[in-house]
């Protein structure tokens, strides 16, 4: 999984344009299966942008996830089973519980940098109706040359992420993070 | 390009509220991708290691 993390952000986002380009595999085979409507295309919408940011940040939730569920002593699960709960309980009940800090120090490190991305809109988006607010900022700053304003809308962005950081943070009763 | 000694420090504070309610969509669809994007992390991450 960590292997195509040697490669270039850009160019694995480039290849994720490819992957989803009209007259891609994909784009064909869910034309074929009516999926998709023959006008349709994955390029420049949403979809695009989430799986890009998704296929981008992954490590960075998977990595300390998989050191949190390591840790777990697989005779907790066993006895999930021996009580007669089914997989999907005994991950609700002991797998998730126990595995929070993973789960809070992942969604962290995966939410902060997604927010403020722009990239993958810039490359999968590629129309207004995607744009994110890194976009805006990118603008203002490097076509514009407009640094109050670009300076005025990244400090919006970090207060933003740090007010809704702290509340997840409370929510999930891991204040040793921050 | 200017620098930043071409600007000066004017303490309007109201600059930030109107950014922010000008560029309010922006805003909501970058946290909307960023959530979307951590769950979908979040689920692939579980079925990962199985």
């Amino acid at each position: 999984m960590v292997a195509p993390f040697f490669c270039s952000f850009i160019l694995r986002t480039l290849a994720w344009k490819q992957i989803l380009a009209d007259d891609g595999y994909v784009v064909s085979a869910l034309k074929f299966v009516h999926v998709l409507a023959p006008d349709q295309s994955l390029l420049a919408s949403s979809f695009a942008v989430v799986a890009g940011i998704t296929y981008n940040f992954l490590p960075f939730m998977t990595l300390p996830l998989y050191s949190s569920l390591e840790r777990i002593d697989p005779r907790l699960l066993e006895a999930g089973y021996d009580l007669y709960g089914g997989p999907f309980t005994v991950l609700r009940k002991i797998t998730f519980p126990l595995s929070m800090p993973g789960v809070v120090a992942g969604t962290l490190l995966t939410f902060i940098p997604a927010a403020g991305d722009y990239v993958n809109a810039t490359l999968l988006g590629r129309q207004p109706a995607t744009q994110m607010v890194g976009n805006v900022i990118q603008a203002r700053f490097f076509d514009l040359v407009d640094y109050p304003a670009a300076a005025t809308l990244s400090f919006i962005l970090m207060a933003a992420i740090l007010a809704l950081v702290l509340a997840y943070v409370r929510r999930a009763g891991t204040e040793e993070l921050v | 390009m200017p620098g930043t000694a071409d600007f000066v420090q004017s303490f309007r504070l109201a600059n930030y509220l109107d950014y922010a309610r000008e560029y309010a969509t922006q805003f909501g669809r970058s946290f909307l991708y960023a959530g979307l994007a951590t769950f979908a992390a979040l689920v692939i991450s579980f079925r990962w290691p199985t």
